[in-house]
């Protein structure tokens, strides 16, 4: 095909083109062209105006409250997990006699909201620390710098993070590295012989578990 | 010169192209990127499971291929054959009391449960303990206490001084031939009675500390021949153990001649 | 001639041309490609001007090689490290499927971190191409943004923990911190919701917005044409440019294809080749270990396009971080942004923008560094140092019992997972080969119980003969040079008796079985 004839399809196109700007222009100003016409026509005219007015109007106050119901379960879908209430419950990690004074374990439990569909990450674990019978200590297992998993050791006594070297004590105090704070705490209760947490969130700067 | 792109030309490149599409398809599996299939760890009493255990959890005190590490050495076949498995099982599995002997089992953090310790020591077994040695003469273990420590320090006199003198050897480093202090209270107080047994009864070829079957070397030089029986390995124990009830050394007086100058 | 006579060959060329014609009328295709494919680029634009043809190619890699991922994987945080495994193992050609997504988005990074490079090297953004540089500077982010995004699907250890490393920075927004966090992940926790929500991510909203921005991107490079090289001595006049670069792209230019696009065949070729080659040897990404949060010795590391956040987020003061954090990024979006029109006219050559050019080099060492520092990461314990590993023997041997129960402290008290003795064991801590060199007995004992400059205090967790045992041990490390007249550990060792404890309390707390 040669330069020629496309030139001549665009030519086509461009009229084309040309011919529905003008229409646009008429559907956006429908003021100006019916000013021009002739007075002759100025009742019928006007009427004509008006009903097209209150087609617009109503046009766009029908799509705008249409719109806005449409959004309301879109948007409220979307921002629903920032409406920020602590879904956390009271769940029994084990057996008062189980936790030996003196020791600190990690202790697993199921998030209690969780569902089959999160998997392994319905899991959780926490460090429980006996200080003495019936006085427990209970740390999240993220890092309070950005929320690595620390590890304890229980030769040394502090829990270490492998990201980024921060290092608590075993009362969860930091030692040292990057965390501005200590570990996080579970809050913790004794019931029916059982020591339970109030868990369901991740800890965080903001708020302690 | 100028590249003409010419039909015969096209013919070539579609040719390999497509030959090298069929070697792709085909080859693909034989590719050297293709994951490995996700297979369960070897059992740790294979000799590549017993091997990647060990070099994970035991390798940094008892030494690379279990010769010569700051603990005792684990290559030590007569040591393997004499442990029993119950009794190593709940050393891996809780370590030892007061000493730098971690636990590796129970409810700790990444702990290993008490088959694959067991599967472990199998292992162990298969990979150093030697069949040559078959029930031991002298029994592992015994209970605490039951020595004669007047006659362990006359023992300790006229076998063990000829290497670790009384004196302290201060600082950094042993004389040849030297042992360095076993009677150091701060030594005594970081050891088990059970320690000071396994040393004597076995020995440690990294440090050239002999087995109870000597031979021995006196303070002045001498070389001590005989074996220690299980009495007299009581009655060491029993001396040593007493020195660490006792006051510490006050070393003030410290001299520098276990020592024997410079490394 | 009449169609009777007429060829075949020549009957279905003129058969072809009728269709293409209906379809021109209808669609206007040939105008549209006219003024695309067959526009008219400066004639010296050839090899510095392969590397955006080269993003957009990996970029058609990454759309085909993920909507076929995405018909196989599982966006389900409880299958979806199961479909990885099938698809790597299963699938036929799935795991060189998964090799080619995951380095093409690599080469698609860098391919863009380069073109990003040379546009801003040859001034390239200024009048009238101010859009151009801005929509490239959004597809940049969505390109990073895809990036996180696709190691998100990973769905192993590192994505997880990866997840929380983003919420705790989230997190620390005052005020939003937690709803922003929980928008994040889509609830209080990792879980479920979070996958789903960064699956809806990567494979709906940031193409669909990669898309758009391309579609901007090259409308503007079309509207406004191809820089040409610059040239010292010539400098953009907002006044002028336009109808110069007109003229001289009329008089001079060559249409992009196929004169301007022989080099993008080739260089796009080459590394297509490159591609195939690495995704073929070195495979896919993970995935690595389990996502699952009881298994707690993890060492999480992002992939390496990120190493250098993760370099950052070390060395960050802690007392600005938080900061840095939340304000650094816009901050640094928004400069970048506004570069057009911080300098939207004057010279472009680089010889006359030696600022340019210097940040450029900074900017490139800086984040070079860091990615190395990250790949080393120095200041992460190596958790199992401890247990394995060993001392040279050369560090044990000839020492008296006393000192290798110091040794064996050494490894027992996790010394190790922060300090290295002849190179091995960790870097956060100071080398201690030499440490009997640096510091007296009554400075080592100091040191031990009382910590300081960044490390945790031993005194409760080592009892004064553990101390002991252990600086009995650290004297020895002398280099071999010092020998015994090293004064400070012999004076002072005999001093060592200066806080004896009684037996009893040789069985202390750890003891307690």
């Amino acid at each position: 095909m040669s330069d020629q004839g496309t030139d001549d399809m665009h030519g086509q196109n461009g009229m084309h083109d040309q011919h529905d700007q003008n229409d646009k222009l008429d559907m956006k100003n429908p003021r100006a062209s019916s000013a021009s016409r002739s007075c002759q026509d100025c009742a019928h005219a006007a009427a004509k105006e008006s009903r097209r007015g209150f087609l617009f109007a109503a046009g766009t106050t029908l799509l705008t409250i249409g719109g806005a119901l449409v959004a309301v379960p879109i948007v409220g879908a979307a921002l629903a997990p920032a409406a920020n209430r602590n879904p956390s419950k009271w769940i029994p990690l084990g057996k008062l006699v189980d936790f030996k004074v003196g020791d600190t374990v990690l202790v697993t439990f199921t998030n209690p909201w969780g569902t089959p569909d999160d998997g392994d990450t319905r899991e959780n674990a926490c460090y429980v620390r006996c200080l003495e019978a019936g006085k427990f200590q209970v740390f999240a297992v993220n890092c309070a710098h950005l929320g690595c998993p620390v590890e304890w050791f229980e030769q040394s006594r502090l829990f270490m993070c492998p990201c980024h070297g921060g290092v608590y004590y075993e009362d969860g105090s930091r030692a040292s590295g990057p965390p501005p704070r200590g570990l996080f705490e579970y809050q913790w209760r004794i019931a029916d012989e059982n020591l339970e947490i109030f868990a369901g969130r991740l800890p965080g700067l903001q708020e302690d578990a | 010169m100028t590249f003409v792109f010419t039909r015969a030309v096209r013919m070539h490149g579609a040719c390999w192209a497509i030959a090298m599409c069929v070697v792709g398809a085909l080859g693909c599996d034989r590719l050297p990127g293709k994951p490995k299939p996700r297979e369960t760890a070897a059992a740790l009493d294979t000799p590549a499971g017993f091997a990647g255990f060990y070099a994970e959890k035991c390798a940094g005190c008892h030494g690379v291929d279990g010769t010569h590490g700051p603990a005792r050495p684990m290559r030590d076949a007569a040591y393997l054959a004499a442990v029993p498995a119950e009794a190593m099982l709940s050393i891996l599995r809780d370590g030892i009391a007061g000493t730098r002997m971690p636990g590796f089992g129970g409810n700790r953090v990444g702990a290993t449960d008490d088959a694959a310790l067991a599967q472990f020591i199998k292992g162990m077994n298969n990979a150093w303990a030697s069949s040559a040695h078959g029930a031991p003469t002298i029994k592992w273990s015994q209970p605490a206490g039951t020595g004669d420590s007047a006659h362990g320090r006359q023992l300790f006199d006229e076998r063990c001084l000829g290497c670790h003198a009384r004196t302290i050897a201060a600082g950094a480093t042993l004389a040849p031939g030297s042992g360095g202090s076993v009677t150091d209270v701060f030594y005594l107080r970081l050891v088990s009675d059970q320690h000071l047994r396994t040393s004597i009864l076995f020995g440690r070829a990294d440090t050239g500390m002999p087995s109870a079957a000597g031979p021995f070397r006196a303070a002045d030089g001498t070389v001590v021949a005989g074996t220690l029986s299980e009495t007299d390995i009581a009655d060491l124990v029993s001396y040593l153990a007493e020195l660490r009830g006792g006051k510490l050394l006050n070393s003030s007086s410290t001299t520098q001649e276990a020592k024997g100058g410079a490394r | 001639m009449t169609q009777e006579k007429m060829k075949p060959a020549l009957m279905v060329k003129r058969a072809a041309l009728d269709g293409l014609r209906w379809l021109d009328d209808r669609t206007g295709i040939l105008w549209m490609l006219r003024k695309s494919v067959f526009h008219r680029v400066p004639r010296n634009a050839k090899w510095w001007y392969v590397f955006g043809s080269a993003t957009m190619m990996f970029f058609t890699i990454q759309i085909a090689s993920g909507i076929v991922l995405a018909t196989i994987y599982a966006p389900s945080a409880a299958q979806a490290y199961e479909s990885l495994v099938y698809i790597d193992e299963q699938v036929p050609f799935g795991w060189m499927l998964r090799a080619l997504h995951g380095w093409s988005s690599n080469a698609m990074c860098i391919m863009m971190l380069i073109h990003l490079a040379q546009v801003f090297l040859h001034g390239a953004y200024k009048f009238p191409r101010e859009l151009t540089w801005v929509s490239g500077v959004f597809l940049c982010l969505t390109t990073l943004g895809l990036a996180f995004t696709g190691q998100i699907m990973r769905w192993d250890a590192d994505a997880y923990w990866g997840l929380g490393i983003g919420a705790a920075i989230a997190d620390r927004a005052p005020g939003i911190g937690n709803q922003l966090r929980a928008l994040l992940l889509g609830g209080p926790v990792i879980s479920g919701a979070t996958l789903t929500r960064f699956f809806t991510l990567h494979v709906f909203i940031l193409p669909g917005a990669a898309i758009a921005l391309i579609g901007c991107h090259l409308y503007s490079v079309l509207r406004n044409g191809i820089s040409e090289m610059p040239k010292a001595g010539e400098p953009v006049d907002p006044a002028t440019y336009r109808e110069g670069y007109e003229a001289r792209v009329q008089k001079d230019g060559v249409p992009f294809y196929p004169d301007a696009a022989r080099h993008d065949m080739v260089f796009c070729g080459a590394m297509l080749l490159v591609l195939i080659g690495v995704a073929a040897w070195f495979g896919p990404f993970g995935p690595g270990a389990l996502p699952d949060p009881r298994i707690i010795e993890a060492s999480p590391r992002p992939d390496g396009l990120f190493l250098w956040l993760f370099a950052a987020l070390a060395l960050l003061p802690p007392a600005s971080e938080t900061f840095l954090l939340l304000v650094g990024p816009p901050v640094a979006i928004a400069i970048l942004a506004a570069v057009p029109f911080l300098s939207n006219r004057g010279e472009r050559a680089p010889s006359r923008r030696p600022i340019s050019v210097l940040l450029v080099v900074l900017l490139t060492t800086g984040f070079a560094v860091l990615t190395l520092l990250g790949v080393r990461s120095p200041w992460s314990p190596q958790m199992k140092a401890w247990t394995s590993t060993p001392s040279d023997i050369a560090f044990i041997a000839d020492r008296t019992p006393l000192e290798l129960q110091g040794a064996l402290e050494f490894q027992f008290a996790q010394c190790r997972n922060c300090h290295s003795i002849g190179d091995a064991g960790g870097k956060r801590g100071p080398d201690l080969t030499t440490v009997a060199t640096r510091l007296s007995w009554d400075q080592l004992v100091r040191q031990i119980q009382q910590g300081g400059g960044n490390m945790p205090a031993y005194g409760k967790a080592l009892s004064s003969v553990e101390t002991q045992a252990l600086v009995a041990y650290l004297s020895t490390l002398d280099g071999g040079d010092l020998r015994a007249t090293l004064t400070g550990a012999l004076e002072a060792q005999p001093a060592r008796d200066a806080a004896p404890e009684p037996v009893a309390a040789e069985h202390s707390p750890r003891q307690v079985q």
